[in-house]
């Protein structure tokens, strides 16, 4: 090779600056120059370049290396899965079908079984846009494709070598990252490392990561937050007292409600034969200071001005208090809701009717979000059974929408929410993409009559002349797939609308759905 | 024929073909799809205001469609092949659409109207003899226009070649389309598409350089040369042979492995190269396939699948390229030998070294190669531990990776200077193309 380099570096300068002689030849072309050499000096350089070119190719040797190899992937102890499974896999993934992949990987890791090799690359590609599949995708990769996951840095979501490395030496969203991977894993683990790294972090890093701790919160968290509630910056009080307030026995909370509890009072007037009871607000001025240490603003101006919530609704109510109100809506926010009826020595029942009857209304977004906060079933139940006279009372937020939604957000903390699944069903009729908005929340498969219900609503709206192609985007109804059993596909042409254009309409509506439940019957036949 | 997906996505030009072909390979994306005995087509709801119809001939797996996209096969194309293998029930068993059945019989008649064609033409010799003459007095002139070319760049010296413009290439590349010696003129035009930005353009520019000299200088003298280098020569400088005289020679039998395939534009041109490798004989063979513009390619060689048939070698000091002569039947795909290691593979290249100094790309077939990483480039090690150079060209990388999980694969490549692209790998007694 270097008598090629040599004659590459000449070949650079040109015949116009070096001569043939400088060149350094091997023995055999030197020996043979005097036979072909002639007076033209670039043809002689030519016939050089041509000899040296060949000897050195037909010379050429692969290096020899001695550097150690990365270590294989060990021995697979999952048994692979049937051909089939493999084709139903590869159409999963081409379809984008999330939802039946999340299913098939399931069934795979249930019957012990991994993945085909040559599925891996694209399942680890797949896995880095859907962070919900990585404790399954562990388990039905193999060894082989843990192996791979180390070696492609794309990949590295999966190995756990990258959750210490990117704590220490990643950036804030990797830290995030990786402490909520452990928080959700391991929430003990996850108070170690913030407190043994907390002071060297800056205030917006330590309020970053302190939100990841949403994930598991319990009371075991409540000593080091409580602590955090003296932090120099505002940004982390913030942050520690938000999370408290999610603690229903947190000492925070204790705080507010002893100061509080006596702000609601019942006031019993008129005669022995008509006795008459209402709510009444003794609100003491101005703001006692633990409650203002306690993240309660006094300031109405400044808490509107603050007040980030998008909600129309919550909008509406809270502007609609003067500044004491303001105070006892910020209270009624973060108290479980049950301990107001408690205190008063009142059934939940009697404690909403009161705020239903007289102009207190307003108070009633922040008891709704109170509920939601300490899922607080009894209180979330007792809304739910008045709730048409409460989205009446909300008529003037103007967001029919938003108190759909409202609803929705309760019902998704009752442990047996099936009781209303019909109820989301008559969302069809008129509110289709609520319907499709609130899916989730039933997030279990659907019993057949529910289902057929579903599918005759869709029918029925493909025949009707209110039919609006939108409403019925095959997209949107796709994602009943993950809801109704497979055996709605027996039921198929008993379904199709009788009109040649409500057919056209229900073909076009639901053929991603059929293609789906088509799919989601393979997935099913390969591992029954 | 059974087709699998691999077969199908092996036909695609390009990645994003891959992509969007896979994206149509839908029910949904069908208004209509039917087969027949020789065809599959369908409709499919593009942009436009009518669906776009695409169909495919089964007897030789040719394409067309109705859509304005210039690959070959277009995305519908695969789409509706790979429908076609993921979900047979949809294509509903029906007499073909007029407009599939016009077209398939067109394709009929055409075969039939080439056959007998051939049959008829009478060449006129003397004229032959004429032509021929003419035009190796063109190469001739343009020949010794070229050498002085040459010669210039090397008085002056290459350090300036990164400085020349495209019209300096251009204009020494058409004065010899001019002197009708076209494979001169690639010759130049590869010398000015060369990466100047690389670390060794100025190897890579010296040896173009020298090869085309020793194009000339053996067109010079091409009478005194042995046979086999004549023809090398002849087609080096871009003298082509007629198929059809070629067909008349004695083939090769064998049962030949369609190693891999590699599609490339090279301006209005769609080049396909298949590599090949005939088991009893040890063969390899390059069959090349051309389209112009929005022309169809041969698509009837399938990467990943075998037949016994008999291919004619054209003629060079070296055998590589080929023509299929007769394809007697598909065979199960064998299990098959390589070289040992990359010592084996030098001793051979060695030796084709000192019969042409002109070799390009060429086949290998090597046991036990472990892909592994070193300092941003991948690395290919035999079992004495020697390496070679993985083509950074390759993007199946992954896939790769996957079968091997770090253990020897017995693999085919395409060498290309010192670098080798993989074109398959044996895994689990199967032959995958990557």
């Amino acid at each position: 090779m270097e008598f090629w380099e040599q004659i590459t570096k000449a070949s650079l300068l040109g015949t116009a600056r070096h001569t043939i002689a400088e060149l350094p030849l091997p023995a055999a072309i030197k020996q043979s120059l005097g036979e072909w050499e002639s007076t033209d000096k670039e043809e002689n350089f030519l016939k050089i370049a041509a000899l040296v070119m060949n000897y050195a190719n037909a010379g050429k040797e692969f290096p020899q290396i001695q550097a150690s190899l990365p270590k294989p992937s060990e021995p697979e102890t999952l048994a692979l899965c049937s051909r089939e499974a493999t084709e139903v896999l590869r159409r999963i993934i081409y379809d984008k079908q999330d939802d039946l992949l999340e299913l098939f990987l399931q069934e795979l890791a249930r019957n012990n079984q991994r993945i085909s090799e040559e599925l891996i690359p694209e399942l680890l590609e797949t896995g880095k846009e859907h962070p919900e599949l990585k404790p399954v995708l562990l388990k039905v990769i193999g060894k082989r494709g843990e192996w791979l996951a180390d070696l492609n840095p794309d990949w590295a979501y999966l190995s756990s070598i990258f959750t210490e490395d990117a704590w220490h030496t990643g950036k804030l969203e990797e830290r995030k990252e990786v402490l909520e991977k452990i928080r959700r894993q391991d929430p003990a683990k996850a108070r170690e490392w913030i407190q043994e790294v907390w002071k060297t972090e800056n205030a917006n890093t330590k309020a970053a990561l302190l939100q990841v701790f949403v994930n598991n919160l319990s009371m075991a968290d409540e000593p080091m937050l409580e602590e955090m509630l003296t932090d120099k910056s505002q940004k982390v009080r913030e942050v520690a007292s938000k999370l408290l307030y999610q603690l229903a026995g947190s000492r925070l909370i204790s705080r507010v409600w002893e100061e509080t509890k006596s702000w609601v009072v019942l006031k019993k007037s008129g005669s022995l034969l008509s006795k008459k009871t209402r709510l009444e607000l003794h609100i003491p001025k101005p703001l006692p200071d633990i409650l203002i240490h306690s993240g309660i603003e006094p300031n109405r101006d400044k808490f509107l001005k603050e007040f980030t919530s998008r909600n129309p609704i919550q909008k509406w109510a809270v502007n609609g208090c003067t500044e004491t109100e303001i105070w006892i809506y910020q209270v009624m926010s973060v108290i479980p809701p049950s301990w107001w009826p408690e205190q008063l020595k009142i059934d939940t029942a009697t404690f909403v009717g009161f705020l239903l009857n007289n102009d207190y209304s307003k108070f009633l977004p922040a008891l709704f979000g109170a509920s939601l906060l300490h899922k607080d079933i009894p209180f979330a139940n007792v809304l739910l059974k008045v709730f048409a006279d409460i989205s009446k009372l909300f008529k003037p937020a103007k967001a029919d929408a938003e108190v759909v939604g409202l609803k929705y957000e309760l019902i998704n903390i009752l442990p047996d929410k099936q009781t209303y699944l019909e109820d989301l069903l008559n969302l069809l009729d008129n509110d289709n993409y609520l319907f499709y908005s609130y899916l989730q929340i039933f997030d279990y498969e659907w019993p057949m009559p529910v289902a057929i219900k579903a599918l005759k609503k869709i029918a029925e709206k493909c025949s009707s002349n209110q039919y609006y192609y939108y409403y019925y985007d095959a997209r949107q109804v796709q994602k009943l797939s993950h809801y109704l059993p497979v055996q709605v596909l027996r039921e198929w042409p008993s379904l199709e609308p009788s009109g040649e254009i409500g057919k056209a309409r229900w073909q076009q509506a639901t053929a991603l759905l059929l293609n789906s439940l088509d799919l989601k019957k393979r997935v099913n036949d390969v591992f029954s | 024929m059974t087709w699998t997906e691999e077969q199908i996505l092996a036909l695609s030009p390009d990645a994003s073909s891959t992509k969007s072909g896979k994206d149509l390979a839908k029910p949904t994306k069908w208004v209509t799809a039917g087969v027949s005995g020789r065809a599959l087509w369908g409709e499919c709801q593009g942009s436009g205001s009518l669906p776009y119809r695409t169909q495919i001939d089964l007897r030789d797996t040719a394409f067309k469609c109705t859509c304005p996209s210039r690959k070959f096969p277009c995305k519908h194309g695969l789409g509706l092949f790979l429908l076609y293998v993921h979900q047979p029930v949809v294509f509903k068993q029906v007499e073909e659409a007029d407009w599939v059945k016009e077209w398939i019989d067109k394709r009929g008649d055409k075969l039939q109207k080439k056959v007998e064609t051939k049959t008829e033409d009478i060449p006129d010799t003397k004229a032959q003899a004429k032509r021929i003459e003419a035009r190796k007095a063109k190469v001739e002139a343009g020949v010794e226009e070229i050498e002085l070319w040459i010669k210039d760049l090397i008085r002056n010296g290459l350090i300036t070649a990164p400085d020349k413009s495209p019209k300096f290439w251009q204009t020494a590349a058409s004065r010899m389309v001019d002197a009708q010696a076209p494979g001169l003129a690639n010759m130049i035009r590869s010398l000015g598409e060369l990466n100047y930005f690389s670390d060794n353009w100025q190897s890579l520019a010296l040896q173009q350089l020298t090869k085309l000299y020793l194009a000339v200088q053996g067109f010079k003298r091409i009478d005194t040369l042995p046979e086999a280098l004549q023809a090398d020569i002849r087609s080096m400088i871009g003298w082509t042979q007629k198929a059809e005289e070629l067909k008349t020679a004695d083939g090769l039998h064998d049962h030949w492995l369609v190693l891999g395939r590699q599609t490339e534009q090279e301006g209005d041109i769609t080049v396909q190269r298949n590599w090949l490798y005939g088991v009893k004989n040890q063969q390899f063979a390059l069959i090349l396939n051309f389209a112009y513009r929005t022309q169809t390619v041969d698509l009837s060689l399938v990467p990943g699948t075998a037949m016994e048939a008999e291919l004619v070698f054209y003629p060079g000091s070296i055998p590589l390229r080929a023509l299929l002569k007769e394809r007697i039947r598909t065979v199960e795909f064998p299990e098959t030998a390589g070289f040992a290691d990359w010592q084996a593979v030098s001793q051979v290249y060695a030796t084709q070294c000192t019969l042409s100094p002109w070799i390009h790309q060429w086949p290998v077939i090597v046991e036990n190669i472990t892909v592994f990483p070193q300092e941003k480039q991948w690395l290919l090690k035999d079992s004495g531990n020697r390496v070679a150079m993985l083509d950074k060209k390759f993007d199946k990388l992954w896939k790769l990776l996957a079968y091997s999980g770090g253990h020897p694969l017995t693999m085919s490549f395409v060498r290309e200077d010192d670098c080798f692209l993989p074109l398959g790998l044996w895994f689990k007694q199967r032959y995958l193309v990557l």
